[in-house]
């Protein structure tokens, strides 16, 4: 194996912070090297300077024994270094044998022409030798989330990529795809392609990688090879302690807050019915594509519901929208915040106190009391921020999600549904929002919470709910549910 | 991740404050410089009667622009203004005519505008049309009702009463100059001290992040198309004074002004972020180059070429 990737005590700073201190590295080809450190680690900023979009003030970096430090995003990807990161870069519009081919579509031999003979034939190849069974002509925009990653992968294989830099690949994938797109990277790894793979979850970068960086607080943390690497012992690298075994719940209630009955929002919701207690935390477990988000979405009265009944303290009551939702006391917490929940452009204090308005105000003129009701909730869910006007947009993906429970609570809802609580968190906020969750139901509220981390959700839930096809597949008692078992319902 | 560039470079040079701070003030500074600049260029530029006149004649401007704000501010625009302007100017001519009283006159007037803000901010909010193009189709229907309204003929005004009152001078200042005051203050104490304005950058912010915590799009989308034709019923309605005549004329091509004036003030066409006194800032410096260009006595067509090049350059600077 040739070396393809020297990183040598690569430095960046950004006004106040230190974002990378002499950070090293080597990558070799036919290698997966995972990347990993909480967030704010510096594992951003690597990837950003490996890619060519950030420049380092110090340090070198060697691609294929040349050194270029300091090259451009199309340098970069034309020696061969590809980057996909969580936001895809596929357009929509477009089929995936376009995207595939995008900037280098095969004329029909006259110049500015089209032969889409010829651009599906080539997309079908690529796509065969990766064993993806994806249509080329179809529209990207009709792909689920995962085969538009493999499109993503199948278009670094089709320029001959050499380092293929994947970030949170799996942030977004249930279980299902993401044992293929380990597949497809020991595949690439197969064909000699260098693999740098970033994730937190720390499970796959031991299944998967040959070697382990760990970055903490833009330094170097320590460098782990196959035989020495386990779970624990790369989470006391992240955050240099070792982790508790923590284990939440246990306030539910016999007292009946919510009842759901045959809850259908179609194609992926079909009657769902359940019922959740005071002091309850109740997960749901599920596939990507199981219903899960979709049902939380019907829920909540934002996607229509074809039928279905909500029963509030044994009442059954009327939830068409979010409005209504949030007027019943039931708030919901988004898989993706940024899309759905932040303004990232507002302060910390706006974003806060946007739940309710109602209670900063008087007959509609904005008091005092928006900074001190912000103020008390961000100090609760003790967020981490320059101040309170800083916009959101700057925080970590840990405090970003603290902001938005802090919004909830300020609206002193009594149902909170989470979907993917810690997505996108590093691992020492996940356990601050867990306590927060568990906080939360200590003082009498109810959760549900949806997740595709089984770990997770066996840590914190009372009970758990499996979904599987617009259903409810499976129920577990804290005692009976172990991740064989979860598995087991959510893939039958 | 975006990536904003705007703060990359200031993360590259770590001596930043001058460049924080330009970025922070450089429209006063614009607005300062081209102060300076037209003083020299022209020594009539800094006399109290052409000083008075930018005033007056951008008041006009920088009220619609208001209302633009505030629709840009929700991710929306609208393209009516200028023709609402122009309905109004020939109402108010009309109903003047008619014998109502001035009171009358003006509440009839902006009562009636309500109907075209209410139209276009249905189709935007209930009818989920894209605003440019239920504005679009509601700048020709309002402009071919104005026409009709007037009927060839231009109505004069004679209720002296009426043109003294809203082209005189209230104090030491002239009223049109007073209202757009007035209207500046009340919409930058609405926007940024009341659960509407905050409910407008929510909504440009993030129009989903906003119906997810239970902002009613509906409500606040319909109610900015309306205070911004009530806005440029307001401006019509001086316009028709200023110029003494009702005519289906006036306020062409008001709409690019009031948006040149909201962007140059900065706002993001996406929604959630501007201000009213950047926009303020905005009109004026359109103005004032426009005022410049009148005293240099350049013809009008090169004038609109000159407006053109500037509105790109001040979008270019800023990002830069």
């Amino acid at each position: 194996m040739a070396v393809l990737l020297e990183v040598n005590g690569v430095t960046k700073q950004f006004v106040g912070t230190r974002a990378l201190d002499s950070v090293s590295l080597d990558v070799q080809s036919g290698e997966v090297h995972g990347l990993v450190g909480e967030n704010g680690a510096g594992k951003s900023t690597l990837i950003k300077i490996l890619s060519g979009a950030y420049t380092p003030d110090a340090g070198t970096i060697r691609f294929e024994g040349r050194a270029v430090q300091g090259w451009s995003p199309n340098q970069a990807r034309e020696a061969g270094v590809v980057t996909i990161y969580q936001e895809f870069s596929l357009v929509p519009e477009l089929s995936v044998a376009e995207n595939i081919f995008l900037g280098r579509l095969p004329s029909a031999g006259v110049r500015g022409t089209v032969s889409y003979r010829k651009l599906n034939q080539a997309a079908r190849e690529i796509l065969g030798q990766l064993g993806l069974e994806i249509d080329p002509t179809v529209p990207v925009k009709q792909l689920g989330v995962a085969a538009r990653q493999m499109v993503e992968i199948a278009r670094a294989w089709s320029i001959r990529s050499k380092l293929v830099i994947l970030d949170e690949p799996t942030a977004v994938l249930g279980l299902d795809d993401i044992a293929r797109l380990h597949d497809l990277i020991r595949q690439l790894k197969q064909e000699g392609v260098g693999i740098i793979y970033v994730s937190h979850r720390l499970g796959e970068v031991v299944d998967l990688c040959d070697r382990v960086t760990v970055l903490k607080d833009g330094r170097l943390s320590g460098h782990l090879r196959r035989e020495e690497f386990s779970p624990e012992k790369i989470v006391q690298l992240m955050i240099g302690r070792p982790v508790r075994d923590l284990k939440l719940g246990g306030h539910c209630t016999s007292r009946l807050v919510l009842q759901v009955e045959g809850l259908t929002a179609l194609p992926k919701v079909a009657g769902v019915s359940f019922a959740l207690h005071e002091g309850e935390i109740l997960g749901i477990a599920g596939l990507v594509g199981s219903g899960r988000s979709e049902m939380a979405r019907a829920l909540f009265g934002i996607d229509p519901r074809q039928a279905g009944r909500i029963l509030l303290d044994g009442q059954p009551v009327q939830v068409r929208s979010p409005q209504e939702a949030i007027h019943r006391g039931i708030g919901f917490l988004p898989e993706d915040r940024r899309q759905q929940a932040l303004f990232l452009e507002l302060p910390v204090r706006a974003n806060i106190t946007v739940g309710d308005l109602g209670r900063v105000s008087r007959l509609g003129w904005i008091t005092s009391a928006d900074r001190q009701v912000a103020a008390d909730y961000a100090q609760q869910v003790r967020v981490k921020m320059p101040s309170l006007e800083s916009p959101v947009a700057i925080l970590s993906g840990g405090n970003q999600q603290k902001v938005v429970l802090a919004r909830w609570l300020a609206t002193r809802c009594r149902i909170l549904v989470f979907d993917e609580p810690t997505r996108g968190v590093d691992v020492g906020s996940k356990e601050e929002i867990y306590r927060l969750i568990d906080d939360y139901v200590k003082q009498g509220g109810s959760t549900i919470v949806i997740s595709s981390e089984l770990p997770e959700l066996l840590a914190i839930s009372d009970r758990i709910l499996v979904m599987a096809r617009g259903r409810i597949n499976g129920e577990f008692s804290r005692e009976e549910a172990s991740e064989a078992a979860l598995m087991n319902k959510m893939v039958s | 991740m975006p990536v904003n560039t705007g703060s990359l470079k200031a993360q590259r040079q770590p001596r930043e404050s001058l460049g924080v701070w330009l970025g922070r003030y450089y429209l006063i500074i614009s607005l300062v410089l081209l102060v300076l600049i037209s003083s020299i260029l022209s020594p009539r530029f800094l006399s109290q009667e052409n000083l008075m006149n930018i005033a007056i004649q951008n008041s006009a401007v920088a009220i619609v622009s208001f209302g633009m704000l505030y629709v840009i501010l929700t991710g929306g625009i609208d393209l009516s203004v200028g023709s609402v302007v122009a309905l109004a100017a020939c109402f108010t001519a009309g109903f003047l005519e008619a014998g109502w009283s001035i009171p009358l006159t003006i509440l009839a007037v902006l009562a009636l505008m309500l109907i075209p803000g209410a139209i276009s901010g249905g189709l935007v909010a209930i009818g989920k049309m894209e605003p440019f193009i239920a504005s679009l189709a509601m700048m020709t229907i309002v402009r071919g009702a104005a026409y009709m309204y007037q009927v060839g003929s231009v109505r004069v005004i004679f209720n002296n009463a009426f043109i003294n009152g809203f082209t005189g001078n209230l104090g030491p200042i002239p009223v049109p100059v007073l209202i757009m005051a007035l209207a500046a203050v009340v919409l930058h104490v609405v926007l940024k001290y009341t659960t509407f304005g905050r409910k407008l950058y929510a909504i440009g912010g993030n129009r989903d992040a906003a119906r997810l915590v239970g902002i009613s799009l509906r409500k606040n989308l319909f109610a900015v198309y309306m205070l911004s034709s009530v806005l440029s019923g307001l401006v019509g309605i001086l316009m028709a004074a200023r110029l003494r005549v009702g005519t289906a004329l006036v306020g062409q091509g008001m709409e690019l002004d009031a948006i040149a004036a909201v962007v140059i003030g900065g706002a993001s066409f996406a929604g959630g972020r501007g201000t009213i006194l950047n926009t303020l800032i905005g009109a004026f410096i359109i103005g004032i180059i426009g005022n410049m260009m009148n005293l240099m006595g350049i013809a009008a067509y090169p004038q609109m070429v000159i407006k053109g090049v500037i509105i790109i350059l001040a979008v270019l600077a800023r990002r830069g």
